[in-house]
């Protein structure tokens, strides 16, 4: 197989890959947590194309065990990148549902206390017009 | 470089993990951008809360809403008046533009019930108002009210935090109130159009108010 062909898939796949990981970072706005975890997905693609580099100056017609070894590293790299992003999410997904959980306490605060005190505010008038 | 050859068939494998990699992105940004309001059974389907800064997403989310309630007239879902019930500390311009709002989407009823003070700069823009759209009835009550809500066709609620003539304070919106909460403010509301009296548009113009 011709390695050629292959390396623009390749580089598609790590483009893909790291654009995928910068409108993550976007989309949850930036908190220094969450920019540690972005800098290791950077880094994982940043070393997947570095393989891809080194690949792209084999030109062979079938792969040796240099290439395969190469091969795998990109794919292991693209792999863990790919399962920090999924990681990423779900743990902003956890954490963005706690914050819900925690506005809606404050929400139903908001309406118990303006529904309990009610009563008590329309009794002042009545106070009020009975002391007229 | 080792001369082992080796069978590597990249082109099903890529597309594989191609595939794989679109089908979890599709399912992820489901489940990030599903719909998935605040729901409390005792409270209302859908609670929103407003924090003090947020201005305009409050006026919005109240524009947007009479909308709505403007839109499901018009396909014939409501058939009775549109009603629009306020209580607040004072007609204020923010009140103003609300108000404005439902008297042009097809309110029939909007009653207003208010303290008895008003922002001086804003006696003129109420006295237009009230001459421009007979459907507002407007109240004052011997003492300012400290729980500010309004009530939007009998069914959706929003209620401010308590707070002070010159201050903003957080607010929450609720669509599809519970009826039981509803039925809470509704007799508030009655009661204290008991104690209040209206005003005429001539009236507002003498209403006393705040200099600052």
């Amino acid at each position: 197989m011709d390695l050629n062909a292959l390396i623009p898939e390749f580089l598609v796949l790590s483009l893909a890959g790291s654009s995928l990981s910068i409108a993550a970072y976007s989309a949850f706005k930036d908190r220094s947590d969450d920019q540690k975890l972005l800098l290791i997905i950077a880094s994982c693609f940043t070393l997947a194309f570095l393989v891809i580099f080194i690949l792209s100056f084999i030109t062979l017609d079938n792969l040796t065990l240099s290439q395969y070894l190469l091969a795998l590293i990109f794919y292991i790299l693209i792999f863990m990148a790919i399962l920090s992003i999924i990681g990423f999410i779900i743990h902003r997904l956890i954490v963005d549902q706690r914050y819900k959980d925690d506005k809606l306490e404050a929400a139903i605060d908001i309406i118990e206390s303006s529904k309990e005190d009610l009563d008590s505010f329309i009794s002042l008038f009545e106070y009020q017009k009975d002391s007229e | 470089m080792g001369d082992a050859k080796i069978q590597f068939d990249y082109k099903i494998i890529l597309t594989l993990i191609s595939l794989s990699s679109i089908f979890l992105i599709i399912i992820l940004i489901k489940i990030i951008y599903r719909h998935n309001p605040y729901f409390h059974e005792q409270y209302g389907n859908e609670i929103f809360l407003f924090h003090s800064y947020e201005r305009y997403k409050k006026r919005l989310w109240r524009f947007n809403l009479i909308k709505e309630i403007k839109n499901l007239k018009n396909k014939g879902k409501i058939s009775d008046e549109l009603e629009l019930q306020v209580v607040v500390g004072e007609f204020s311009e923010d009140t103003h533009e609300i108000i404005k709002h439902a008297a042009n989407d097809k309110f029939g009823l909007i009653t207003i019930i208010a303290g008895p003070k008003v922002f001086c700069e804003d006696r003129t823009e109420i006295y237009s108002l009230l001459d421009r759209y007979n459907s507002v009835k407007y109240f004052i009550l011997p003492r300012r009210p400290t729980k500010h809500f309004m009530i939007f066709n009998k069914s959706h609620l929003y209620i401010e935090k308590p707070h002070r003539h010159n201050e903003s304070r957080g607010s929450v919106g609720i669509k599809n109130s519970n009826p039981e909460v509803i039925k809470i403010y509704n007799q508030a509301l009655v009661k204290m159009l008991k104690y209040s009296r209206p005003l005429n548009k001539e009236e507002v113009l003498k209403q006393q108010c705040y200099k600052d």
